[in-house]
């Protein structure tokens, strides 16, 4: 109360009364002097003024009413406990104790205030332990929570360097596979120029070309056999570009849009040799691929032709 | 006598659509491994087999190949087509010829005793020729069987397989008295059935196979480029 009515009053800090922490929004507290002092000033263990006794009256000096519930009557007894022993001439005239009694009266009051002190010292720390043990516990659980995340997350970083190294692993051996494999082709230019001479001299092939990153076949006739017939099938230009793609025309005995049972608008239908032949172009065997391809031309499968191969001249003999 | 019937695929209808065993199948060589796999296609239900074998049979022939004993000194093509059609109703075509560059469709299957013979099989009639759908080289020794399974339009199948054409000189020679066994031509016409169903049917099929009945091993690789 007296902190509300004199606000102008000059005001101090104490962070402890008795030794005991005060509440941190209520340590204000009057300092001795100026208008507080006029009386007998009395000071804790610590010598903090913390209450003055002025004509009979005892007045507290810090924010008593302020502190915690359970620590406000223990400070209130040590007030009381200090300054009663001042006014035993006052209790002596308001009881009917005589002045030794009185005195023994307020030793007893000054040990229960030791009890209760003590009770409270020891309240006080459980808390303080149950608070640390708490503290700890939340401190590890937090602790053990971001440990298992990073783990987590390095976890699947590791995993995904596994994964690259097995796809980066594959590709290393498949592009020495594949340098192996170019380096085996012959590349000089009479090793080229053979390749080019075998390819000139298979019967079927009447001219070869290379122009453009493309190889281009003119075959002579080709006859199919099929149901102990012969069909000529006429002549047919193979056109083998170097990335892959593959057109066959027949130049002579075209069948509409169809230059052979198996081939629609210069496109094959290679069925089954499709990859084979892909390969073959890959690895620049394109001796190799030719005569696939010729041999592609000398078979029909009327499981899958686009037309039968009735459509066709039958060579009589 | 009960009249002849065709035979029905009951019991391996949910194995192999008897529809899917329409291909044409040749067998080069029709001995220790021909003859046991032309009876095993036979009676899958493969009725467009052709047998190519040019000799006649002899007397050491008969415990290790499917003939009988009256059939000795027959040419083994015209024999095997008559046991063939008894056992299974199968008209099969034979020809006593020896495979020079014929040209042949479907798969090809080659069970001959020399590795000059395989080599001119592959270098005349297979490698490259697109109408071939898979090349089963099989070999056997006592009771070692390999059987390879060739794409000949493949170039890592063709390198693969030409690894293994060896000369004749190199081959391994097994003594007279221990070449061959009646029970190892019908394990490896029993694998070469089951390779016959796979591709008729676009399963997988391994680039290799090897049977050891002595250790009773057997290994399947589809093989790498190394």
């Amino acid at each position: 109360m007296l902190f509300g009515i004199w606000p102008r009053i000059l005001q101090t800090r104490i962070p402890f009364a008795f030794g005991y922490p005060l509440a941190p929004p209520a340590q204000h507290a009057f300092p001795a002097g100026a208008q507080i002092g006029r009386g007998h000033m009395l000071r804790d263990q610590e010598g903090h003024a913390v209450a003055e006794i002025a004509e009979g009256n005892i007045y507290v000096l810090f924010n008593l009413l302020g502190q915690d519930g359970e620590l406000r009557p223990l400070l209130l007894r040590r007030v009381l406990d200090l300054s009663l022993p001042h006014l035993l001439q006052e209790l002596r005239s308001l009881s009917p104790l005589a002045m030794d009694p009185l005195r023994a009266m307020l030793e007893i009051l000054r040990q229960e205030t030791e009890e209760l002190a003590a009770g409270w010292n020891r309240q006080r720390q459980a808390t303080v332990q149950q608070a640390y043990l708490r503290e700890c516990r939340s401190r590890l659980q937090q602790e053990s929570a971001f440990l298992e995340h990073e783990m987590q997350f390095l976890q699947e970083i590791l995993e995904e360097y596994a994964r690259r190294i097995t796809a980066e692993t594959r590709r290393l051996h498949a592009y020495q596979d594949r340098l192996s494999l170019l380096r085996d082709i012959p590349s000089s230019k009479e090793d080229s120029l053979t390749d080019l001479d075998r390819l000139r001299e298979l019967p079927e092939v009447r001219a070869v070309e290379v122009e453009e990153s493309r190889i281009t076949v003119f075959t002579a006739p080709i006859a199919v056999e099929y149901d102990d017939r012969q069909f000529q099938l006429g002549s047919f230009r193979i056109e083998i570009s170097f990335a892959g793609d593959i057109r066959i025309r027949n130049l002579t005995h075209a069948i509409g849009a169809y230059d052979h049972p198996h081939v629609h608008q210069g496109r094959p239908c290679f069925g089954n040799i499709r990859e084979g032949v892909a390969k073959m172009i890959g690895e620049y065997q394109f001796v190799a691929a030719v005569y696939v391809l010729l041999d592609f031309l000398r078979t029909v499968n009327p499981k899958d032709w686009r037309i039968p191969i009735a459509y066709w001249q039958e060579v009589r003999p | 006598m009960r009249p002849h019937q065709p035979m029905e695929f009951l019991r391996q209808l949910d194995l192999v659509n008897p529809e899917a065993l329409d291909l044409p199948v040749h067998l080069i060589g029709c001995g220790g491994i021909g003859s046991f796999t032309a009876l095993v296609l036979s009676k899958m239900g493969i009725h467009r087999l052709s047998l190519y074998d040019p000799d006649a049979i002899e007397d050491h022939n008969l415990p290790n190949q499917l003939f009988r004993l009256k059939d000795v000194g027959r040419l083994k093509v015209e024999a095997l087509r008559e046991i063939l059609e008894e056992f299974a109703g199968t008209a099969v075509e034979g020809l006593p010829i020896t495979i020079e560059a014929q040209r042949m469709t479907g798969v090809v299957i080659s069970g001959v005793d020399t590795m000059r013979a395989r080599k001119t099989i592959w270098l005349r009639s297979i490698r490259y020729r697109s109408g071939v759908l898979r090349y089963l080289d099989a070999r056997m020794g006592a009771e070692v069987a390999r059987i390879y399974a060739v794409n000949p339009t493949d170039p890592d199948d063709i390198r693969l397989y030409e690894k293994t054409l060896y000369d004749d000189a190199e081959a391994e020679v097994f003594p007279c008295t221990a070449a061959a066994i009646s029970y190892s031509g019908f394990a490896i016409a029993s694998l070469i059935g089951n390779l016959v169903k796979r591709l008729a049917t676009g399963e997988d099929v391994p680039r290799e196979i090897l049977l050891d009945l002595k250790t009773l091993t057997l290994l399947t690789s589809s093989g790498d480029r190394s």
